[in-house]
């Protein structure tokens, strides 16, 4: 029996210091998921320790067969589509009012400064883009790349089918195709209506 | 290979054979629609994962240490709720027999001996009437048919006794 087992069959047996690690490691997949469907950072905190409480109150329900992640994930999963749908959040924005970003991203850059700099752009271009999509799509398309969920996966922790599964991810990269090409030709357009980047030139 | 077929691909995100991806390379240039579905297949598969503000499992015990107290304090309350309201059903209840008891202490304590003594014959008759049916039931019920009512009646037991612990252990508080 591995390890992460044994916390949570200590957790299980009523250790709250065992379920703090199982938060402790999946803090940052199960904040992912909700930060991403919700787009609000502290929409995201919250739903992401409702989602602990909610898999800390149902641990006794949990088949120590199945992948602890793909349960915990479909609880945060089902509850942002659940938010979603009972009200309508107020716009999502990638910056507070003093312009810092909200979306807390591990500093990489001394790493690679230019593809970090890239695929800051990109992730946050994608970020407003995955808000077009309808709350399901959107959160198969989070799980099959954000968590590199099978299409099995997926469907379990969506409880939908497979074929369901296959399709709304192709649906959804079809939108998000269109998207992205929309706000290609935008840029393009932007760029020839004002070639120095500022009205003022 | 066609545009349907590079597209059904990218749609799909569907592995390429190298020579499929020299002829993808190709017609990128001249295929807006593919492009940026190849552009956003690129860009989900570079996403990075964002991570809470630091701290996040020390603010989850807090909320799960408030949460609990929130349910102490509601089991409290209902608990104290029902207590009173049965305390005041009680009250009303007995308030007649009450105003009573106090106008005239002996005919209450008459009644209330009285009411005893027939309460004890009555059980002391019903006892009797039991005795006697026993004896004759004794008679004609075979032992056989004995040990299967009492086997009957063993099994039900354990049955709702494992039911109602299933139905404590569902029911685990947070």
């Amino acid at each position: 029996m591995d390890e992460e087992k044994t916390w949570i069959i200590q957790a299980q047996q009523g250790s709250d210091e065992a379920f703090t690690y199982l938060v402790e490691t999946y803090q940052r997949p199960v904040y992912n998921l909700c930060y991403r469907m919700l787009g609000v950072a502290d929409y995201a905190e919250d739903a992401a320790q409702e989602s602990f409480l909610r898999a800390y109150k149902n641990l006794h329900r949990y088949d120590i067969k199945r992948s602890f992640a793909t349960w915990l994930l479909s609880i945060a999963a089902h509850y942002c589509i659940d938010k979603l749908r009972r009200k309508k959040l107020p716009s999502f924005s990638l910056h507070d009012d003093e312009g810092t970003p909200r979306e807390y991203i591990p500093d990489t850059s001394a790493i690679h400064p230019e593809k970090a700099l890239l695929y800051t752009d990109q992730s946050a271009e994608m970020q407003e883009l995955l808000q077009s999509l309808g709350e399901m799509d959107r959160a198969a398309i989070i799980l099959r790349y954000w968590h590199e969920a099978s299409e099995v996966e997926i469907a379990e922790s969506l409880n939908i089918s497979v074929s369901a599964v296959k399709s709304r991810l192709f649906r959804a990269r079809r939108q998000l195709g269109e998207l992205w090409q929309e706000a290609e030709n935008e840029k393009t357009s932007l760029g020839e209506r004002m070639p120095y980047g500022s009205p003022a030139f | 290979m066609d545009h349907q077929h590079f597209e059904k691909k990218l749609l799909n995100d569907e592995q390429l054979t190298p020579e499929e991806n020299r002829a993808l390379r190709n017609h990128l240039p001249d295929c807006p629609t593919c492009s940026a579905l190849a552009e956003a297949n690129l860009a989900l598969k570079h996403v990075r994962m964002a991570a809470p503000a630091p701290g996040f499992a020390n603010r989850f015990t807090a909320r799960l240490a408030a949460q609990r107290k929130a349910q102490k304090r509601r089991y409290f309350f209902g608990g104290l709720i029902l207590f009173l309201s049965g305390v005041g059903t009680l009250l009303w209840l007995v308030s007649p027999v009450l105003t009573a008891a106090l106008s005239s202490p002996a005919d209450i304590l008459t009644s209330w001996v009285s009411f005893i003594v027939a309460s004890l014959s009555f059980l002391q008759t019903f006892g009797e009437a039991g005795r006697v049916v026993m004896r004759v039931a004794t008679g004609f019920i075979s032992p056989t048919t004995w040990a299967f009512g009492i086997s009957f009646l063993s099994i039900l037991g354990m049955f709702i006794l494992s039911f109602s612990q299933k139905l404590l252990v569902q029911k685990q508080p947070i």
